[in-house]
């Protein structure tokens, strides 16, 4: 079966990348040559285009491969890691919000806008584009790129090929539309996998003999899978103090940048948690029915992430339904790719070439620096997508981790009025040695289903609490400003002098903007 | 933003309980309507929850003026 659909998933490859370059193209028709369009698309994004974009972008190879991993490995437990998603709501609210409102005043485009904004500190400033290009740079795409690489292997296509195929038509269109070509095939991207899991859920059950035969079948050879096992609220308990990081990751901090008006937020919190939670859905059904059509067995050579195809075409699923099945994991893989490079690229941009290091230079040719970035990027990632290393898997499974560590920061920054630049970096940076540590050398300690960040994170919270009791906080401007928005949303009207000399933008440049729209 | 708290905290509550005693196969097995898995229902059900809840916490949230 495999032999028959080479060519048709060759066409369905083609199809897509045809689609994807049109989008992009509509996408450059409404551009404009500024850094803010081309990495936030004018703060324009619509609420449609930001509940998909958001959704492909949080949801990468992950929820087809790696949640049916867990499922493999806790049973119908693996569904509590959905249930944590509610918080979400939570922090869209008081956090997300908070940060598009404080965006949107003083001209925000990175993380390292706002963290030196708030802290007065340009180390902040640059600490976070360390951060962001070591973390959520070359080797986060690389993982994605070998975990979609297995899919054209299966498609009976040579891995090589896929890869660099795929690398090509995303470099081209990102650099073509920007933001704006990202977030709108992520729409797409989005759709097609959450349909695909859906029916992929119906085929397996269906092909497993039924849910009832699923259930018995399991009940004799491995009711542990029907249970709630110990290991599973252990992982639960020990991954839901991580959940900020469902904002602040650097590939979604600036998504919450381009929303267009405060109702999108309304929606989003009301829409996204639930959306995330429902998600987990087919992966759980489907999972716990191709386990039980497995016999608990694996097929040799077949890994628990891998569930999901195994499933499908061992059951001879439709073979148009197979080809779009086996699209669907470049479709999430590249939605998170473009993230990734879009944030990479603006904070070399900003971070580095205009407020760090002060180049005098106009946007157009700033902006040809991102576009470089963009080429760059997708090169590095195909050369480490060639030389994985063990280095890639510590740093990809300590990633979501390594992101919490922007939380206490990002959160304190709106609440907390004794929060400095000293407590921000030292919690950043201790969190990063110590979970870095919690998946290397300590990773013996930890019994099954204990996150190796845990400890890392709750020393970065406590040293950010400690280290900020003990340091000077910023001007009492800029805190004034910051926990307005905290807990009133509101922002001054008129910007304090002393806070303009540290704002990204002046209080002229925000005049013109106004005037220009 | 307390009220905000207390909804999402119940919440959170009602699901981590729901989940904790409900997902067991006892009650995983049973199919409603000759076909659907109370599986299903379940979970649609506690999503149903969250929405609501989510919907309150929108409600009570302090939002600011709202300009466009």
């Amino acid at each position: 079966m495999i032999g028959n659909i080479t060519n048709l998933f060759l066409i369905g490859l083609i199809s897509y990348f045809v689609i994807l370059l049109v989008v992009a193209n509509l996408a450059r028709r409404r551009a404009q040559p500024t850094i803010e369009d081309y990495f936030l698309a004018s703060r324009s994004v619509g609420s449609v285009v930001m509940f998909w974009g958001y959704i492909a972008s949080i949801f990468s190879v992950f929820v087809i491969a790696g949640v049916f991993g867990l499922v493999f490995l806790y049973g119908v437990g693996g569904y509590m890691y959905g249930v944590m998603n509610v918080w979400a709501g939570l922090l869209i609210i008081y956090l997300a919000y908070r940060m598009w409102l404080a965006g949107r005043a003083f001209g925000h485009i990175t993380p390292g806008d706002m963290l030196e904004h708030r802290y007065q500190s340009r180390l902040l400033r640059w600490i976070m584009a360390i951060f962001v290009l070591v973390f959520g740079g070359l080797y986060y795409i690389a993982i994605q790129m070998i975990g979609m690489g297995y899919i054209f292997e299966v498609a009976g296509l040579p891995y090589q090929l896929g890869i660099v195929a795929t690398m090509v038509i995303l470099v081209t269109y990102l650099l073509i539309g920007g933001f704006r070509a990202h977030v709108w095939t992520n729409v797409i991207q989005g759709i097609w996998f959450y349909g695909i899991l859906i029916a992929g859920m119906f085929f397996l059950i269906s092909g497993a003999g039924g849910w009832e035969k699923v259930v018995i079948n399991l009940e004799n050879l491995s009711p542990r899978h029907l249970t709630i096992m110990g290991a599973a609220v252990l992982f639960w308990v020990t991954t839901v103090i991580s959940l900020g990081s469902d904002i602040v990751a650097p590939h979604l901090w600036p998504k919450f940048l381009a929303p267009k008006n405060p109702v999108i937020f309304k929606v989003m919190a009301v829409t996204l948690p639930v959306a995330m939670s429902l998600v987990y859905i087919p992966s759980l059904i489907g999972g716990i029915s191709a386990i039980s059509f497995f016999n608990v067995q694996l097929p040799q050579g077949v890994r628990p992430d891998q569930l999901f195809y195994a499933g499908l075409t061992r059951i001879e699923v439709p073979v148009v339904f197979l080809m779009l099945a086996l699209l669907a994991l470049p479709a999430a893989a590249m939605s998170t790719i473009e993230a990734f490079i879009m944030t990479c690229s603006s904070v070399v941009v900003v971070d580095v070439f205009k407020k760090g290091l002060k180049v005098n230079w106009s946007e157009k040719s700033l902006l040809n620096v991102g576009r470089i970035v963009i080429g760059v990027l997708g090169l590095g990632s195909l050369w480490f997508a060639y030389n994985p290393g063990q280095v890639i898997g510590v740093l990809v499974t300590a990633g979501w981790g390594l992101y919490s560590v922007l939380v206490p920061a990002a959160l304190c920054a709106f609440y907390w009025r004794r929060a400095t630049k000293w407590g921000a970096i030292s919690s950043i940076l201790v969190g990063i040695v110590l979970i870095l540590l919690g998946y290397t050398v300590l990773t013996p300690l930890w019994p099954p289903g204990f996150q190796p960040f845990t400890v890392g994170l709750l020393v970065s919270w406590a040293t950010f609490f400690i280290v900020s009791r003990f340091t000077k906080p910023p001007s009492k401007e800029v805190i004034d400003t910051y926990m307005q928005i905290g807990y009133r949303a509101r922002v001054p009207k008129i910007i304090p002098p002393t806070l303009i000399g540290v704002s990204p933008q002046t209080n002229d440049e925000r005049g013109e903007k106004k005037d220009g729209n | 933003m307390r009220k905000s708290l207390k909804v999402l905290f119940t919440l959170i509550g009602i699901q981590v309980l729901f989940t904790y005693f409900v997902l067991p196969y006892g009650w995983v097995r049973p199919l409603i309507f000759g076909q659907i898995p109370f599986l299903i229902f379940y979970l649609l059900v506690m999503n149903l929850v969250a929405f609501l809840t989510l919907v309150f916490l929108v409600r009570y949230a302090e939002w600011g003026e709202m300009e466009e």
